[in-house]
């Protein structure tokens, strides 16, 4: 073999790749990449909007989200009052953006625990396989066949109205879907060549487990939890809507839903509005998640 | 450093499917033993089982003379490493070059401050060609056969004694192919390794290697110095496999 | 291997052609004149062969959102029974080529110019037979499929026409008692149901990308011999997309050597091969890692018909 001559080599870019992916413009912050896709672009200023409001309420709005005023009771929208009053003549757009930082605090807490947990343990499943993953995939499989619901409504009673029934009833359940989902991807990461590098290199399970396996797999975890999240949102509303949830006064968009409709007739924007409220919240993070999901795609 | 690899007997099963089937070889300390077989011949089970990525049901492995038990030390690990044929997959994608390099040296303790890491990761790139600017950069950004120089480099971190090479130039194109092996030919004299290669391709087996093994089906077919092997194999199988090679047509006298 | 079927089938077959070349009498005219100019035209004319089948005309493609040239002014053109092989390395453009032919660019590349004159049908062999096979669809029904709807025959007809193909092509006779699915079938075999697809197109050219790339060595030497027995025997042309170069010179009479989008060199396959002009070229010679002339020589010829006995044989379940 002749040892001295390398031969200069073309730079990448196989066939293949000039048409899967496009050329790929090498360069560009991810900043800038981020603001070419669409979803990704209103789907953050979707929520970006609702937390600043949320956070911003107490000197936006010169009224108190549970402060009764029962002179103007059920006023419809005015310069005043933008949405109106409810039954009790509570500010409604006041309140609406109260139960907001209430609802999105509890469903981003919900989803802390379980996602944590479902990513460790569908990662330990995939990697290690055995009678780990028996037991991960026979509790994914058990739960999913449960109705969610049931779960949810049994805990809510058992341990009582307000927020810590939704956290119990999450991190007892929660977990599954980021179970599956990281257990199926490290099972077929860890057949990548990189993972039987770290292998013969020597290094110990945790540290390919953690270094390796878990900034791989969390992107997809994140578009995940971005569904699931809405899920979440549905089930604290739902709750309240059952007077299961958050207790009055503190506002809340189930609840909100729920007062709303003995008015149905005469004053129908008291249960429309929240209603919409979480569907804007569904559509903000469905946006945020398909965004997201766009951007590694593009980028690895 | 060099050091003997010795096989013996080794078999590994997948459920009912032997995968190899009693595999005895010797790679004497310093040589290059090539390896070649088709697809499904059980050469890349053999290499991953000499890597430790896979545990034999049956057989001994031993290297310099110490016995590799199933369970290896830290040390043991470190004296074995691999180069893997596809570059698209051979590097974590999220880890930049820095990273890959440095990793194993920490971990190993080959360096232990961050300026001597540093250095080292440097000096890494330069024994593959490559320049130190490649640190910060992610494998996305560049070619196979560079990639391919990366995961050289990385196996080289923890100063291996045995190499093993599995079709490390099958994925790239024939003038990266003809650098990649120049570059192993060139770092195997330096650091005096015992270098296993696989590979499919009689033309790359036989650049590189000092004796040629025939693996088919599990089983070892034939054992030949390079020489006399590309002169006339000693079995059947071996000359198929040579007249199927297909020919470029002869130069034409100058 | 019947010869009589075999005959009957390649009369059947040019009965189809003839029909379609009355329909493109008169374009073949303007072949002839459009292709005094370049060096294919002049070389289809020193061979005294009749107008080409297929003209690449100065064929460009272009990325479609960045505008970046991928293949940039190719030109060839193929007459009946000839072979052409397009070789060069990962990013040439080669496949894009293939694919222009066809039809079948993909997403995100357009045509930017040239023209491409088909005066017949084109069908395709992949690099990876098993991806080119339907996974859940046996594999003699999926040729009979492809007979019933390109040759206009009823279901009876094409499954007599598909096991027909399929003893042509070295595939066991058992097929036609028993169906196998792809993945029961080993990957030479598969190879062989995907050109058997092919040819139940009855093409004019037939079109392979990387045909043996994917495959052993055995099965590559089986493969290349029966593209070129078929070549003979069927006299389709034949554009062979490849970077080995060794396969291009056994299976093509003429090399097109491609770089960066375009054609740098191109003529007969033994004078690109050892006699390049071009430094590129040249490169991707001197690349080969050769074998030592003598290897091998011994009796290794004489087991191709056992090779091939077994493998026709062989299922792997």
């Amino acid at each position: 073999m002749n040892m001295n001559s390398v031969t200069p080599e073309p730079a990448g870019g196989a066939d293949n790749a000039a048409w899967t992916a496009g050329p790929i413009a090498g360069g560009r912050s991810g900043f800038r990449r981020a603001a070419r896709i669409p979803s990704l672009v209103a789907g953050s200023l979707m929520l970006l909007l609702i937390a600043a409001l949320a956070l911003l309420i107490p000197w936006l709005s010169p009224y108190d989200p549970t402060t009764q005023d029962l002179a103007s009771f059920l006023q419809a929208p005015s310069g005043s009052h933008w949405l109106g009053t409810d039954q009790l003549g509570r500010d409604l757009l006041t309140r609406l953006i109260y139960a907001a930082r209430t609802d999105l605090a509890i469903m981003v807490l919900a989803e802390i625990v379980p996602f944590c947990t479902g990513i460790l343990l569908g990662m330990l499943a995939g990697y290690y396989g055995g009678w780990i993953n028996t037991v991960v995939s026979l509790l994914t499989d058990t739960f999913i066949a449960f109705p969610f619901y049931l779960i949810v409504i049994i805990v809510a009673f058992a341990s009582g109205a307000g927020a810590q029934g939704i956290y119990i009833t999450f991190i007892l359940v929660g977990w599954i879907v980021f179970a599956r989902v990281s257990r199926g991807l490290t099972a077929s990461l860890r057949q990548r060549e990189w993972v039987a590098s770290a292998q013969t290199l020597g290094l110990p399970g945790y540290r390919i487990l953690l270094g390796h396996l878990l900034p791989n797999i969390l992107p997809q975890a994140i578009v995940v939890l971005m569904t699931d999240m809405v899920g979440v949102l549905v089930a604290i509303v739902t709750l309240g809507y059952l007077g299961i949830g958050i207790a009055p006064p503190t506002p809340d968009w189930g609840t909100m839903i729920a007062d709303g409709q003995s008015f149905m007739t005469t004053a129908w924007w008291l249960s429309a509005v929240p209603g919409f409220a979480v569907v804007y919240m569904g559509i903000a993070l469905s946006l945020l998640g398909d965004g997201l999901a766009d951007l590694w795609r593009r980028t690895s | 450093m060099s050091t003997n690899l010795s096989i013996e007997n080794l078999t590994v099963r997948y459920g009912g499917f032997t995968a190899l089937g009693g595999v005895s070889l010797e790679v004497p300390a310093g040589s290059t033993l090539g390896l070649v077989g088709e697809s499904g011949s059980g050469k890349s089970t053999l290499a991953r089982t000499v890597a430790g990525l896979i545990v034999p049901d049956a057989g001994v492995l031993a290297l310099g003379g110490q016995p590799l038990a199933a369970r290896r030390t830290r040390a043991q690990r470190k004296q074995i490493q691999m180069v893997f044929q596809n570059p698209d997959a051979s590097l974590n994608p999220r880890h930049s070059v820095r990273r890959i390099l440095s990793e194993a040296l920490r971990f190993h303790r080959v360096t232990t401050d961050r300026a001597s890491t540093e250095r080292r990761c440097r000096e890494l790139l330069e024994l593959v060609r490559l320049d130190g600017g490649a640190l910060d950069r992610y494998p996305r950004e560049f070619s196979g056969g560079q990639r391919q120089r990366i995961a050289i480099a990385r196996a080289l971190s923890v100063e291996p004694e045995l190499l093993i090479a599995d079709e490390p130039t099958s994925a790239l194109d024939v003038s990266v192919q003809r650098s990649v092996l120049d570059l192993l030919g060139n770092i195997k004299a330096q650091l005096n390794l015992t270098v296993l290669f696989i590979s499919h391709d009689l033309g790359v087996i036989h650049a590189v290697s000092d004796t040629v093994a025939v693996m088919r089906q599990g089983v070892l077919v034939e054992t030949k110095p390079n020489g006399e092997f590309f002169a006339g194999p000693d079995t059947a199988y071996g000359r198929e496999l040579l007249a199927a090679v297909p020919r470029m047509p002869a130069a034409a006298p100058n | 291997m019947n010869k009589r079927r075999t005959d009957f089938w390649k009369k059947e077959h040019e009965r189809g052609q003839e029909a379609d070349e009355r329909k493109r009498g008169e374009r073949v005219g303007e072949y002839r004149g459009a292709a005094a100019g370049d060096p294919a035209g002049r070389q289809a004319a020193d061979s005294g062969r009749a107008a080409p089948i297929l003209e690449v005309d100065n064929l460009s493609l272009e990325a479609a959102d960045s505008g970046a040239p991928l293949v940039d002014g190719v030109r060839f053109s193929l007459g009946r029974g000839e072979s052409l092989g397009l070789v060069g390395e990962s990013g040439s453009g080669k496949s894009l080529t293939l694919r222009a032919v066809l039809g079948l660019l993909p997403p995100g590349v357009r045509r930017a110019g040239g023209e491409i004159r088909q005066s017949g049908r084109a069908a395709m062999v992949f690099q990876d037979p098993r991806s080119a096979l339907d996974p859940l669809c046996p594999v003699v029904k999926q040729v009979a499929e492809v007979v019933r709807y390109r040759q206009k025959k009823n279901r009876k007809a094409a499954r007599a026409e598909a096991l027909h193909l399929l003893d042509q092509l070295g595939l066991p006779d058992s097929l036609g008692q028993e169906d196998r699915y792809p993945h029961q079938l080993s990957g030479g075999q598969c190879q062989r149901i995907v050109i058997a697809l092919a040819l139940a197109c009855r093409p004019d050219v037939l079109l392979c990308d990387e045909p043996t790339t994917a495959l052993d060595v055995t099965v590559q030497r089986q493969i290349v011999d029966l593209l070129s027995r078929l070549q003979a025997e069927l006299g389709f042309a034949l554009v062979f997309v490849t970077h080995n170069l060794a396969v291009a010179a056994e299976m093509c009479s003429r090399i097109a050597v491609m770089q960066r989008g375009r054609i740098v060199e191109e003529g007969p396959a033994e004078d690109v091969l050892t006699r390049p002009r071009n430094p590129y070229t040249q490169m991707l010679v001197d690349a080969v890692l050769p074998l030592p002339a003598s290897a091998g020589e011994s009796g290794g010829a004489s087991s191709d018909r056992e090779k091939e006995a077994r493998d026709e044989h062989q299922f792997i379940d």
